[in-house]
């Protein structure tokens, strides 16, 4: 036997209440008689225990007894007798972003047709305790084990799809484990509207029920952007697919923020995956963003409005992190941050076995720095043992410099330098450039980290290279080899936590797609996958600073779209064969017995009882018929 | 009427008869043949005759053969009255027993309406109550059905007060019966004296319920009497103290048949336990109150 409503059991606490009420009142009970006179002075008193007890707290248990069944029908026990129900159900629903598709206009969407199956098959089965979890790529727990059967009913009838891509199969059974050990739970039923094609243990008992029919659609399954390595233009990619039987001529619409670039007309045969790019030369209007949006139109067939729409943005670069060891020089520190917009955090001394894993840059400025494991170093006037070590400043002499990317566009003639330091570097690494016999520049490359040292003094007093051109390309050739990948991502799916960390402290404020904000107080925390499971464009603000991404469907849903003719084979689901669709019946769920109503009658049966023998006028009218045979 | 007594027993009750043993002064038309010399059908007696007698009541043929005047004297039919007192004490409260006795009284008014007797019903508690005065006549047991039907219980048993008020009022004699737990503290042995003292016959029919037969154990009680405002006594209701108290009971009612022998009424112990129809065609039956 197990409660389906457990909580109800603290209602218990009132016994307490009870005894102390009964105390308190406690007298005897008036017994009316027709002629006092008639009855002798009584010295008697109850023979045995048992009866100084009932007459004592009889009443006392009676009341505690019906409280005791009163909270146990409450509580909802039910009884699974061998072989007669199921011990537990567990229901997956499918709220995938595909499962928002829907059969023309007016009809239900997959997913509504998904929660009709799963009530039907609760209501046929009252009592069976159930989890219901809602199957996406951020797996939800809609009602746990401890749920009432009508907590479970409204938790499923309350749930929308989202926007998220195909649950991971191991990910649900992990959320369904933290509810029951898996031997308790005897029947598994997914609503979904594809097969998962992950394997599942073979000890699963699954029966897939598709909620809606084979679909037959077209889709908009990738676009992306780039901007041409010339900085002049930005290339488009697109990717349609036919999913349905029959050839498509369907209208490719581009636009960049409100206003069209690209009109298409697309013709692909039945099945056919069509990738396409485009070239776009256009000017960017003053105050436009960079806001792709592609669509398609019409889509015959399903309409599922998520998948013909995508959007993009070109790939930002963002400023770097960089991680400043040694003294201050404000010089420096202003030119990094005027020519990359660099955030700088300043230490005086980095410990030995500290983590910079944090920093996308560290440079390290008249000091030593510690082995690290991993980071781009740039080393201005400091030490790195045992690859770079420092000795005594000596005279520099004239310029020798190496054919290398990372000098492009310097002339080391224009630069001056009274004294460089005689150093001892590592031979993995290479000098680029050379003053006189002793190095100037100086690269090291190996997995996980990466060098630049300049071993002389940049200060004014040493050198002329902070006031000459070649100091910002310098600098911004050894920036861009060490941290090479500054172009941040700006494709997201819909479901992913927004990168909230890239931004300062202080209140983050979120733009969704439709106009929607919302503000979080510290970026430290992730933004729940909630807040990005539309489909579409978001900004993060942060003061000044803000971020966009463009949020898409992931490519999976896109491709669900397609026709399971050949899904009478499943693929990877356990044992059990694939029932009918759109068709619960047959599942062999049994319910267990409500113990209930027992509960409940017994407990005002006691009730009666109670007040029978406490009021004397209710147990004369109720025992009167009896006493006849007395006279 | 149909809510007191059912058809089915009013067809019973016809053929039962109340049974008057004392000599009482009734008015003419009654059913009942007086003693005395009437003017009905029935020969009574042949008497001498005197001077001043009616002619048509001479017998001739006697005359004839003994040459002597005789006058055939003819029995009176007259009435009697029955008066039915009725404890509408709280006591009576207490298994029903107003209800049981209402629809007793009932069926004895019935019975003596039925026989042309005048009926008068007087309810009682602390005193007599006003009640309905001695009426003869089919019709009127509708009334008195009626006025049975909005008794109530109110107040004390004063059998001895309630009685006494009635023989104050009442000298003509006739049926007094008596329907009553009979437990008063105070008695009764005063007012069923001066019934017998004014020539009144009668009968104590005394209804007790199964509570005042054969109380249940119940444990630790307080005693409360109907009667009494706020009177109480607490007792363990074990069957040390139900059998003193039934032994206490039995004495009462032996002290009230002995009296009852003494004073030659009918007295009759009723059970609400049992059935009317069993009360009166057999238990009533069983005395020579009814045949």
């Amino acid at each position: 036997m197990s409660w389906l409503n457990p909580g109800a059991l603290w209602l218990l606490g009132l016994s307490g209440l009870i005894t102390a009420i009964y105390f308190l009142r406690r007298r005897a009970r008036a017994y009316p008689v027709s002629a006092l006179f008639l009855w002798p002075g009584s010295q008697e008193r109850p023979h045995s225990f048992l009866r100084w007890l009932w007459s004592h707290i009889g009443l006392l248990l009676l009341q505690l007894a019906a409280l005791a069944l009163l909270v146990g029908a409450l509580a909802d026990p039910v009884l699974y007798a061998p072989g007669r129900g199921a011990r537990l159900l567990a229901i997956f629903i499918d709220g995938s972003a595909s499962m928002r598709a829907r059969l023309g206009s007016g009809q239900k969407t997959r997913y509504q047709q998904a929660i009709a199956q799963a009530t039907a098959l609760l209501t046929d089965n009252p009592v069976a305790r159930t989890v219901i979890i809602q199957a996406e790529s951020h797996p939800r727990l809609l009602a746990g084990v401890k749920s009432s059967r009508t907590q479970a009913l409204s938790a499923l009838r309350a749930s929308e799809p989202t926007y998220e891509g195909n649950a991971d199969p191991g990910e649900l059974l992990e959320l369904l484990r933290s509810q029951a050990p898996e031997s308790r739970f005897e029947q598994i039923v997914l609503f979904s509207d594809h097969i998962p094609r992950a394997r599942l243990p073979e000890s699963w008992q699954v029966h897939l029920v598709t909620a809606a029919q084979p679909p037959g659609n077209l889709a908009l399954t990738g676009f992306s952007v780039r901007r041409q390595p010339d900085g002049h233009g930005y290339d488009l990619f697109v990717k349609v697919e036919n999913a349905s039987a029959k050839a498509r001529q369907v209208s490719l619409d581009i636009s960049l923020d409100d206003r069209t670039i690209l009109h298409k007309i697309l013709s692909l045969a039945a099945g056919e995956r069509l990738s396409d790019s485009f070239n776009y030369q256009g000017a960017i209007n003053p105050g436009e963003g960079l806001r792709f949006r592609a669509s398609l139109s019409p889509l015959p067939g399903e309409v599922f409005i998520a998948d013909n729409r995508r959007y993009a943005l070109p790939p930002q670069r963002r400023p770097p992190r960089v991680l400043w060891v040694g003294p201050d020089n404000r010089l420096l520190q202003g030119a990094l941050r005027a020519l990359f917009q660099a955030r700088l955090t300043r230490v005086k001394s980095l410990p030995s076995g500290s983590d910079a894993a944090g920093y996308d840059l560290i440079v390290a400025y008249k000091t030593s720095l510690p082995p690290l494991a991993s980071g781009h170093l740039l080393l201005l006037d400091a030490a790195y043992p045992p690859l770079v070590s420092l000795g005594e400043e000596q005279p520099a002499g004239k310029w020798q410099a190496e054919r290398s990317p990372l000098l492009a566009a310097v002339r080391p003639e224009e630069i001056f330098v009274a004294k460089v330091r005689a150093t001892e570097l590592s031979p993995q690494g290479q000098t680029l450039l050379r003053a006189g016999q002793w190095p100037a520049l100086y690269v090291y490359e190996a997995p996980g980290l990466r060098l630049a040292a300049l071993p002389f003094s940049p200060d004014l007093d040493n050198s002329n290279l902070l006031l000459t051109v070649d100091f910002p390309i310098l600098i911004s050739h050894l920036i861009e080899w060490l941290e090479p990948q500054r172009e941040r991502s700006v494709q997201l799916t819909s479901g992913s936590e927004l990168p909230l960390q890239e931004l300062s402290s202080g209140t983050v404020q979120v733009v969704g797609p439709a106009g929607t904000q919302c503000s979080y107080p510290s970026p430290d925390r992730a933004v729940p996958c909630g807040q990005a499971e539309r489909p579409g464009f978001y900004t993060l603000k942060n003061g000044s600073a803000a971020l966009e991404f463009a949020v898409n469907l992931p490519a999976s849903e896109s491709q669900d779209i397609e026709s399971r003719a050949g899904a009478a084979t499943p693929v990877g689901v356990g044992h059990l064969p694939v029932q009918g669709q759109g068709n619960h019946k047959g599942l062999p769920l049994r319910a267990a017995r409500p113990l209930w109503p027992f509960l409940l009658l017994a407990g005002l049966a006691l009730l009666a009882l109670e007040l029978s023998l406490f009021e004397p006028a209710w147990r004369l009218r109720l025992t009167w018929p009896l006493l006849g045979r007395h006279s | 009427m149909s809510t007191l007594l059912d058809e089915e027993f009013l067809r019973r009750l016809e053929r039962l008869q109340l049974v008057f043993r004392q000599r009482s002064r009734g008015r003419p038309l009654g059913s009942r043949l007086a003693p005395r010399a009437g003017m009905s059908l029935e020969f009574a007696e042949y008497r001498q005759y005197h001077p001043g007698d009616d002619f048509r009541y001479v017998d001739w043929n006697l005359y004839g053969r003994l040459d002597r005047l005789f006058i055939k004297v003819f029995t009176r039919e007259e009435d009697v009255p029955v008066y039915l007192f009725v404890d509408v004490s709280r006591s009576m409260e207490i298994g029903d027993k107003l209800a049981y006795g209402v629809k007793l009284a009932a069926a004895l008014a019935y019975l003596a309406l039925k026989d042309l007797n005048r009926v008068a019903v007087f309810p009682f508690a602390s005193r007599l109550q006003g009640g309905v005065p001695p009426r003869s006549g089919a019709r009127q047991v509708f009334e008195i059905f009626r006025y049975l039907r909005g008794l109530e219980s109110a107040g004390e048993t004063s059998i001895n007060e309630s009685l006494a008020d009635f023989c104050q009022q009442h000298h003509e004699g006739g049926l007094a019966i008596l329907i009553s737990d009979m437990l008063s503290e105070e008695g009764y042995q005063e007012g069923l004296a001066c019934l017998r003292w004014h020539r009144f016959q009668p009968v104590v029919l005394q209804l007790l319920a199964p509570p005042d037969l054969a109380p249940l154990a119940g444990g630790e009680v307080r005693l409360v009497d109907v009667e009494g405002s706020g009177r109480a006594k607490p007792a363990y209701l074990g069957a040390q103290t139900l059998g003193a108290y039934r032994a206490r009971l039995s004495a009462y009612r032996r002290e009230l048949e002995a009296f009852c022998q003494q004073l030659s009424c009918d007295y009759f112990l009723l059970s609400t336990a049992n059935p009317l129809e069993q009360s009166i065609f057999e238990t009533l039956r069983r005395g020579v109150f009814l045949k």
